[in-house]
């Protein structure tokens, strides 16, 4: 990476000139200190409230008995474990996740990083569809969840879904609640890809844009004519750092699915969906909120975080995130 | 500003915009979020009275009035209204964790661990002899070891709806038989119109009738009891619905709304009674309705009871004045719980005499709802809790939706929901 050195040595330049002066000044800076602490005070015991506490007591909890009561006490060591692992239904939602997270990512990998490139390519309206790509991002789940359901997928004829499929000359499909074959993945799979794909596209493209050009005239001088092969052998590798990190947050985001399953399959007042597309967050939402099982729900909370580490330690050993060039 | 100490002076600035902020944040944190008005300043005790939305336009006023009118004829207490939005239950749920929980709040049925957290006490002495005049699975949902830990406030009937210009244009009788439904759906569904409407899973509002209508229960006591070889066959033969294409899926508004009925997207549709506004507005004459049609030998139509109770939290700091309040607004005033029932949405009271006595509960489809209702109504005991049920609503949906065998599903699904069973507390 020469090309690159002669910008990062920059940073390397000599600091204040306060710098001698420093090494007289050894006592502690009261005042920056007293800053520091009072700057950072509102967030440092807003997360110790708010999130580790709360994970120490989710984690207690899920090794007590703890139906209807947030009360620690009745020690049950790790039955909850046990029982979760015995639940064929969490199972299936296990397996499901797993599933999902092997379809979504790769296809919201590729997508994000074709548009990325095409985006770049263009030499006018880039901005334009920058920011068109990039709305969608900005949309909520639930919103979008609502969206899919009763306008576009609804299972009226009127629905964009059937209407189109009325011009193909198919009769008129519920795609929710068809679960054999199971139509609804196509319904959880377009509003996830909606969602996200902008956001990731948009950190590609900063990524691609960080390449210098002179590579791509290097390798043109060197014969290297075609688009597929610039890409193959220069953008894609030097991007690799980016989609290691790009895929590392969207198989997090998966395993993390809650919103659009919840908004799309459940029924009103029936509560939680049925079996069909019920990732592990969704079951264990109504272990702990409907069935008022907290024990139970907390322990399948660190089941779901141990896999999100695993998987994601296993992706990082694969690729290499994090090492050096 | 002076010139010399201009760091201080920032420091200064900055540290008693941080403390304002904090003071606003935990002023935020105190504060009720969810909204709430309190009744008048010098009473001695103040009830917090829980609510959750509910849709009818003036309800809650209604409310609001009811507690400043305890407050006229109580001056020692004051009762705080709050009518909270969106996701009810999780709301209550979390809120009755804590010692700030609400003193009295609503409820659709009492689980064993909510009496064994002491989220609920039970109001016997209060209800006393009025016991005999609430409806009997009404109080079912709401009753553990015959100790009684609710007072309904409205019951909800839920049944069929049919378009009759629909039928009778197919010269078709309303259905009083399971196969005679599915037949009358298949037959109905022509064009932009579907048979039948029983949620937009297919399953939603279908699923708690089929026990009852071959004439059998869900739970015997503390015994899961629903793999039987009737239900199994109810199933197989309701599943028909869903693969005939005959049944209306995803559409845009749930069971529970008229919707569907009134545009002709289906002819028949489960719902419920509070719909009854709307379809005489919309479509006046041009409906009936029936109960969930029987299934088999021995086989039973089906209306379902549904509705809001209320209970005395049981780690209130005020019970004895929770209860007397409670008693005072469900049990004794008839006025409350007509105005409540009938003056802005359309629910029965639950109390005999008081239904017996309500107008609007005496002609049309009203009054066939009450009698179907009185002859036929029916609910799941309180032992019928999510965990509980679970496991059935989930072998339902594999058994309609992707042919699962009936009875081996059912079977493995009971022995989960008995597991569920026991390990519900007994209390």
């Amino acid at each position: 990476m020469s090309l690159r050195t002669a910008s990062s040595g920059a940073k390397a330049a000599p600091r204040s000139p306060q710098g001698t002066a420093g090494a007289r000044r050894r006592r502690v800076d009261w005042p920056a200190w007293r800053a520091f602490i009072l700057l950072t005070a509102p967030i440092v015991v807003g997360l110790l409230i708010f999130k580790y506490i709360a994970m120490a007591w989710g984690f207690l909890l899920s090794f007590s008995e703890a139906r209807g009561t947030i009360s620690l006490g009745n020690w049950v060591g790790i039955d909850n474990y046990r029982q979760l692992f015995a639940d064929p239904r969490f199972q299936d939602a296990l397996w499901m996740i797993v599933l999902f997270t092997l379809v979504i990512v790769p296809i919201t990998f590729g997508i994000s990083l074709g548009l990325a490139v095409l985006v770049n390519r263009l030499r006018r309206g880039r901005a334009f569809f920058r920011t068109t790509f990039f709305i969608p991002a900005a949309v909520s789940y639930v919103v979008a969840s609502l969206i899919w359901k009763m306008s576009l997928f609804s299972g009226v004829p009127a629905s964009a879904a059937n209407s189109l499929a009325g011009l193909l000359g198919q009769e008129p499909t519920a795609w929710i609640a068809t679960v054999d074959p199971p139509l609804y993945w196509i319904v959880i799979i377009t509003v996830r890809l909606w969602l996200q794909v902008g956001l990731y596209m948009i950190l590609f493209l900063a990524a691609i844009q960080n390449i210098p050009a002179e590579l791509y005239e290097a390798a043109r001088v060197d014969g290297a004519r075609s688009e597929w092969k610039l890409f193959r052998h220069i953008t894609f590798p030097l991007l690799r750092n980016t989609s290691v990190a790009i895929a590392m947050l969207l198989i997090i985001a998966s395993f993390q699915a809650f919103d659009e399953f919840y908004n799309l399959l459940s029924t009103g007042l029936a509560g939680a969906p049925g079996p069909d597309g019920r990732p592990p967050l969704v079951y264990l939402y109504d272990v702990a909120m409907g069935q008022q099982d907290y024990g139970l729900g907390s322990a399948g909370a660190f089941v779901v975080t141990l896999l999100i580490i695993a998987f994601t330690l296993t992706q990082s050993r694969l690729t290499g995130f994090g090492k050096e060039d | 500003m002076s010139g010399s100490t201009p760091g201080l002076s920032r420091r200064g600035f900055l540290g008693t915009s941080l403390l304002f902020v904090g003071g606003v944040a935990l002023n935020a944190c105190t504060s009720d979020p969810t909204g709430s008005d309190s009744g008048s300043g010098d009473a001695k005790i103040t009830l917090n009275h829980w609510y959750h939305e509910y849709g009818e336009q003036g309800t809650r006023e209604a409310a609001m009035r009811y507690a400043a009118d305890y407050t006229k004829a109580n001056p020692d207490v004051a009762v705080k209204v709050t009518w909270v939005p969106g996701d009810y239950k999780t709301k209550w749920q979390s809120s009755v964790l804590t010692p700030d929980g609400p003193d009295i709040y609503e409820i659709n049925e009492v689980t064993p661990d909510m009496v064994q957290q002491q989220q609920v006490t039970p109001l016997d002495d209060i209800i006393g002899s009025t016991k005999s005049e609430l409806n009997e699975h009404a109080l079912g949902a709401l009753t553990h070891s015959g100790k009684t830990y609710g007072v309904p406030m409205i019951i909800d009937v839920m049944y069929l709806y049919y378009r009759k210009s629909l039928l009778s244009g197919a010269s078709i009788q309303p259905p009083t038989t399971l196969t005679d439904l599915v037949a009358a759906s298949k037959a109905l569904t022509k064009g932009k119109t579907k048979g039948i409407f029983v949620g937009n899973d297919g399953i939603a509002g279908m699923r708690g009738v089929l026990a009852f209508s071959v004439g059998q229960q869900y739970l015997d006591g503390r015994k899961a009891v629903y793999a039987s070889p009737e239900i199994a066959d109810a199933l197989t033969v309701a599943r028909q619905l869903f693969t005939n294409n005959s049944m209306l899926l995803n559409y845009t508004t749930e069971w529970y709304q008229p919707d569907a009925l009134i545009s002709g997207a289906t002819a028949i549709s489960w719902g419920g009674m509070w719909a009854l506004p709307a379809l005489q507005k919309q479509i006046p004459g041009d409906f009936g309705l029936i109960p969930w049609p029987k299934h088999g030998a021995n086989g039973k139509p089906v209306v379902i009871l549904g509705g809001w109770s209320q209970v005395v939290n049981g780690k209130s700091k005020n019970i004895d004045a929770a209860k007397k309040y409670v008693q005072w607004l469900w049990l004794q005033n008839a006025d409350v719980q007509k105005d409540w029932a009938l003056s802005y949405g359309f629910h029965v009271p639950p109390r005999a005499s008081t239904a017996a006595s309500a107008t609007p509960l005496q002609s049309g489809e009203a009054k066939t709802a009450v009698e179907i209702l009185n002859q036929y109504g029916i609910r799941n005991t309180a032992l019928w809790a999510p965990s509980v049920q679970k496991p059935y609503d989930d072998a339902v949906s594999d058994i309609i939706k992707k042919n699962a065998d009936a009875t081996a599903t059912l079977t493995k699904a009971q022995q989960q929901s008995q597991q569920a069973l026991d390990a519900l507390p007994q209390v």
